[in-house]
Formats: structure tokens, C-alpha cells, sequence
């Protein structure tokens, strides 16, 4: 492990990557900071542009909009009267008034130190587990993995926000799409209508991005400008020092964080607000919370950034997504035929490494210029919508056609964009989706290989203690969702959200 | 459109999907046996959840409105312009399609300075232009001319 670790700091010296690095943390803070875009979007619409390019670098390039994505939410929290992510609506319960008392400086300071350390912290947390978990998965057969298969879809339908069958109903909707085209065993052609473009199934790329993208750019035409003024004179804003005492808050936060993050289906809106109950809870002084205290941007702001390497766990050793932006990083991964589990840690160990390590390097990035330019992203935060719209729909049409060259995945990006609408607004989930779109085929294949290998039994699902642990698992995965939908409060916005990992 | 509504029809539509699936793995031939079960298993499943879903939208009646467009003109100013500018790309290639695709529907959205605009459109397009034509050698669509 060690070699390999050392091996892929040595591909981070290259300047490209390190370029590719910066440009993707700078354009993930934008577009954290900017309410209504998401980091998952990002990725989905990078995928195709890190498609020719060095794998070390078009990771790189992912991981930098992932972290700076997550911590660009945090400063239109602060600086703005909207929280640029959902993960970073328990920051601007106290990050806004303080800006109001005119203590803007001091909560970005916090805010930026805490993502800082929290995504430290999770980064280490994911060199050190991550290779013990992925030499685990070498016990799998497809009995297990098409258990695990299940189980990924379970966890993170479960945590999505409002109906747990419309969930379950989503990712299995993700998983039909998912068997259009020829079966994995006998090469049988499904569902294609005949058509050539649908033989080899429906492209992943211009279903993430019309899932993602156009849906998004749909719900966008709802407001004309979701982001109002900024509430400051950023030339007002000083940059200040870090205030004593917010060690113990900014520790546990990235704990938090990234434990929550391992958990499949668990997401840095969960993460943030857990953090900042507990925060509150552990507090002599609770009263101050929601009236501007520095703990509370702190441990909102570790857990949401610590969710980044913590997810990333059970994505890059056992294939399951921790969040939506983890399941978009999946489809760039595997469209480079990086396949999650142990080979990553092995064969592939040099790039994965190198991906890992520039987490940290976003991290440091992030650290600078949120100190010395956090105002300058809150000011660019407030772009109109009349011009995101179509700018984001140009990148998504460019971007569908790019992977294949072709017309028919545009037209297949639109077909997912507007049902994709309808769909949300239905109350089903997008994310959901994707994920059964991803997991379709490792399904598939391990539900026909476990048939084949027994002579049709269905006992192989339950013959071995790794699958009954999975159903196991999977059962109480299912159990929060039956028991009660979550909702938390947000009292410095004054609005009641649902928690929804959907937009993580 | 009614929550209660909308799950009743999403139930019904799942159902119908189901039965569908489970009558069309039968046309399989016997070397996609695997397949054919594989099918079926989603066809029950799903069929399982819709019924599940009818059953509990007629038990607890949801009667709040889905908000299914909110702001009629933009809406469909945006979906019906991304629907023109995909067709007309065919015939007038990328680069001329999407500059007037960014200028249209931003102006139809509100906006009104033609300089940033002009900066924006111009900027993305070259952006795009060095990524993907010259970076990643992408033959965008040219158009018929």
C-alpha cells in the first residue's frame, strides 16, 4: 500500500494534474456557491470532458468540484440569504446573523478552517479503510453481489426526502432502464424497439446528465433569480482570525462526517445537521445557537466536507455510491474502466492513490482562496438565472454528444431531462434512478450468474453468511424510512426542509 | 393534480408496466432463461410496489396539489426552445445554434444587457470550443452548410 501511495503523490507532481485540480476546486466553490447548481450536476456534465483525458487528472478534476463544491455552499450561507447547498443550510443558521452583526469575516473564516479539517480528516479516514474494506469484497460472488447490489439501492432509496415506495419505485425504475439492450449472460436483445442506438443499452452519460442537468435547469425557471443581493458590501469585509475554542466542535464534526459519509445513503445534509444538534445539545450556551455562534458554522461545515472522503468509502471498494455526487463520480469512473472494488487498491492502486491524494491538495486550495476570495465567489454567486439556463443547457447538449458522437444520446438526454422533471415533481427520485441505472447491471449479472451456479435454485441467495448479513443490512436499512420521514428546522431561515440526499 | 391522484395513476402505470414485463419475458427464447427470470423478478417486484402504492393512496387520501409548473411562460420558453435549438443544430451546426439559443432564451428570460450577454455567449462558446474541439477533438455537429 505504501508503495502505491507514494507512487500516486508522484503523479500528483505532474503540472497538469495540479492544474486540474485547482480548476475543479475553483469551479466547484462557484458552483456550491451558486443555489440551484449542484456539485452533482458538475460532475455530470465533467464526466464528458474528462473522458480523453489522463485518468489521474480527470479524477482530479471530479474530486476538485466535489470538495470545493461542498465548501462553496457554505459562502452564500454566510454572505447571501440562501444556502448555496442543502448540505450548507445548518451553516447559515448561525453563519447569516452573523454577517448581520457584521461578523461576516469571522464566520467564513470558521466556515473555511472547518471544511478544511473536516476533509482532511475524511481523506485520511478513506486512505486507511478503505484498502481493509476492499480486501473484504474479494469474498463476494455474484450471489453477494447482486445482494449488495440491492442493498446500495435500499440504503439510499430510504434516506431520500417523502414517499419510501415511490423510492424503492424510482430505483427500480433506474434498474428496468437499466435492462434495455442485450442481456450480460446470453447477449439477448430487451426492450430496444428495434432501434441500433439501444442494443448496447441506454448511454449512462446522457441519462446522468439529463437526470441531473436539464431536470435541473427546468426547476430553475420556477424563480427568476434564486439568489437575492448580497446582504453585505463585500469591499466591508475583513478577513479575520479564527476564534479560540472551536477545536472539540470542529473534531467532532469531522468525525461525524465521516462515518455519516460511509454510510451508503447517508449525505452531508444529514451529516451537518447531526453535528450541529449535537453541538447545540453539548453547549452550556444553547440559547446562542441560531443567533450567531461561531460552533455552529463550525460543526456544520466539518461534517458536510468530512461526508467527502467517508463516501467515497463504499464507492470505490464495494460499487455503492454514498450520495448522488459519489453515484455521478461512479459513472466517471467506470467510463475509464475503473471498476470499484479491490483492483482499485491493486492494479489500478497508482491512480486510485493519486485521486485520493488530490483530495487533499482541493482541500489546501480551498483553504487559500476561501480565505483570501470568499467574497469574490459570493458576488459571482449572484449570476441571473436568464443566463445559467442556457449556458447549462448548451454544456449539457455538448457534453451528451461528446461521448459518443452522436444525436441520439442528445435526444436521449432531452427524453430524461423533461421526464425527469415530471418525475421529480411527482415525488420520485432522481437519484434513485441513476443509482439503479448503475447498479442495473452488476444486478443483472449476479442474479443470472448465482442461477446459473446452483441450476435455477433461489437458496444461493441465502447460503453463504455474507448474503444473510447483506438481506439482513438491507432489512434494517429499510426499517428508518417505514418508521418516520425525517424533517429538521431551520430556525435562521425560518423554513421547515426535508432532509433529502437527493441534492447533496 | 392531487398528490393521492398522482400516486393512483403512478400505481396503475406501474401495474400495467408489470403485467407488460412479466407477458414479454414469456417471448424469451430458452438460451435467455436467466434473463427471462431476471425480468420477471423486477415485473414482481415492481407490480408488488404499485399495488402497494394504489393500496395506501386510496387508505390515505393526500389531497395537496403538485405544483407541476409554476411559471407557465418560462417553462415551456425553455423546453420549447432546448427542443428547436437540437433540431436546428442539425441543420446549422453547433456553434450558430447555441450562440442563438443563448440569446433567445436569455432575452425571453429577462435579460436585458446585450453586452454581458454578447461577453457570456461568446466566452462559453469558445470555452467549449478549445475543451472540446481542440482539446478533446469532438466533431461537433456542423450543419448541412
Amino acid at each position: 500500500m505504501f508503495d502505491l501511495l507514494v507512487a500516486g503523490m508522484g503523479r500528483l507532481a505532474d503540472p497538469f494534474v495540479l492544474f486540474s485540480i485547482f480548476s475543479g476546486t475553483v469551479g466547484g466553490i462557484i458552483i456550491g456557491a451558486i443555489p440551484g447548481l449542484t456539485a452533482t450536476m458538475a460532475v455530470a456534465l465533467l464526466i464528458p470532458v474528462t473522458f480523453a483525458m489522463d485518468p489521474v487528472a480527470g479524477l482530479a478534476l471530479m474530486g476538485g468540484v466535489y470538495s470545493g463544491g461542498m465548501y462553496g455552499g457554505a459562502i452564500s450561507s454566510i454572505l447571501l440569504k440562501t444556502p448555496g447547498t442543502p448540505a450548507a443550510a445548518a451553516t447559515a443558521f448561525d453563519g447569516y446573523p452573523l454577517t448581520r452583526q457584521g461578523k461576516g469575516g469571522v464566520a467564513i473564516t470558521v466556515a473555511t478552517v472547518a471544511s478544511f479539517t473536516g476533509g482532511i480528516v475524511s481523506t485520511i479516514f478513506l486512505i486507511t479503510l478503505a484498502p481493509l474494506l476492499a480486501r473484504m469484497a474479494l469474498k463476494f460472488g455474484p450471489p453477494e453481489y447482486f445482494l449488495l447490489a440491492i442493498m446500495g439501492l435500499a440504503s439510499i432509496v430510504t434516506l431520500t426526502s417523502g414517499n419510501l415506495i415511490k423510492g424503492l419505485l424510482s430505483g427500480l425504475l433506474g434498474l428496468i432502464i437499466a435492462t434495455v439492450g442485450m442481456d450480460p449472460i446470453a447477449g439477448y436483445i430487451r426492450f430496444s424497439a428495434g432501434i441500433p442506438h439501444l442494443y448496447e443499452g441506454v448511454s449512462f452519460m446522457p441519462a446522468l446528465i439529463g437526470l441531473f442537468s436539464v431536470s435541473q435547469i427546468l426547476e430553475l425557471t420556477a424563480e427568476s433569480n434564486i439568489v437575492q443581493e448580497l446582504s453585505i458590501d463585500i469591499k466591508t469585509l475583513k478577513r479575520e482570525k479564527l476564534p479560540k475554542g472551536l477545536g472539540p466542535t470542529i473534531a467532532r464534526g469531522s468525525l461525524i462526517g465521516s462515518f455519516v459519509g460511509m454510510l451508503p445513503g447517508a449525505g452531508a445534509t444529514i451529516a451537518a445537521f447531526i453535528s450541529y444538534n449535537f453541538t447545540k445539545q453539548f453547549s452550556r450556551d444553547k440559547d446562542s445557537f441560531g443567533k450567531g455562534n461561531p460552533k455552529g458554522v463550525a460543526a456544520a461545515e466539518s461534517a458536510n466536507n468530512g461526508v467527502v472522503g467517508g463516501s467515497l468509502i463504499p464507492l470505490l471498494t464495494l460499487g455503492i455510491p454514498g450520495n448522488s455526487v459519489a453515484a455521478a463520480l461512479m459513472g466517471g469512473l467506470m467510463i475509464k474502466g475503473l471498476i470499484p472494488g479491490p483492483e482499485l487498491f491493486t492494479k489500478y492502486g497508482e491512480i486510485t492513490y493519486a485521486f485520493i491524494l488530490s483530495l487533499l491538495v482541493a482541500n489546501v486550495i480551498f483553504l487559500i482562496l476561501g480565505l483570501y476570495l470568499a467574497p469574490l465567489f459570493a458576488k459571482v454567486a449572484t449570476v441571473s438565472n436568464a443566463i445559467l439556463i442556457p449556458s447549462i443547457a448548451i454544456l449539457s447538449v455538448i457534453g451528451s454528444y461528446a461521448m459518443n458522437n452522436s444525436m441520439f444520446d442528445v435526444y436521449l438526454m432531452l427524453f430524461f431531462g423533461i421526464s425527469g422533471y415530471f418525475l421529480h415533481r411527482a415525488g420520485f427520485s432522481l437519484g434513485a434512478i441513476v443509482l439503479g441505472l448503475i447498479l442495473g447491471p452488476i444486478a443483472e449479472q449476479g442474479f443470472g450468474q448465482s442461477l446459473i451456479i446452483s441450476g435455477g435454485s433461489p437458496v444461493i441467495f441465502v447460503s453463504s453468511p455474507i448474503s444473510i448479513a447483506l438481506i439482513i443490512i438491507t432489512l434494517v436499512l429499510l426499517l428508518p424510512g417505514i418508521i418516520k420521514k425525517k424533517k429538521v428546522d431551520s430556525p435562521a431561515l425560518g423554513i421547515e426542509r426535508e432532509v433529502s440526499i437527493e441534492e447533496d | 393534480m392531487k398528490v393521492s391522484s398522482t400516486n393512483i395513476l403512478s400505481g396503475v402505470v406501474g401495474i400495467v408496466i408489470a403485467l407488460g414485463m412479466y407477458l414479454y419475458a414469456g417471448t424469451f427464447p430458452s438460451r435467455a432463461a436467466s434473463a427471462a427470470l431476471y425480468i420477471r423478478f423486477l415485473a414482481v417486484v415492481l407490480g408488488s410496489f404499485s399495488v402497494i402504492l394504489l393500496g395506501k393512496s386510496f387508505y390515505s387520501k393526500n389531497s395537496d396539489k403538485i405544483g407541476w409548473i409554476e411559471r407557465p411562460r418560462f417553462f415551456f420558453a425553455t423546453a420549447g426552445l432546448l427542443i428547436v435549438y437540437i433540431i436546428i443544430m442539425n441543420v446549422i451546426g453547433f456553434f450558430l445554434s447555441s450562440f442563438l439559443f443563448m440569446f433567445g432564451l436569455a432575452w425571453i428570460l429577462g435579460y436585458r444587457r446585450l453586452i454581458s450577454l454578447s461577453i457570456g455567449s461568446f466566452s462559453l462558446l469558445a470555452l467549449i470550443y478549445v475543451v472540446f474541439v481542440h482539446f478533446l477533438s469532438v466533431p461537433v455537429p456542423t450543419g448541412l452548410f
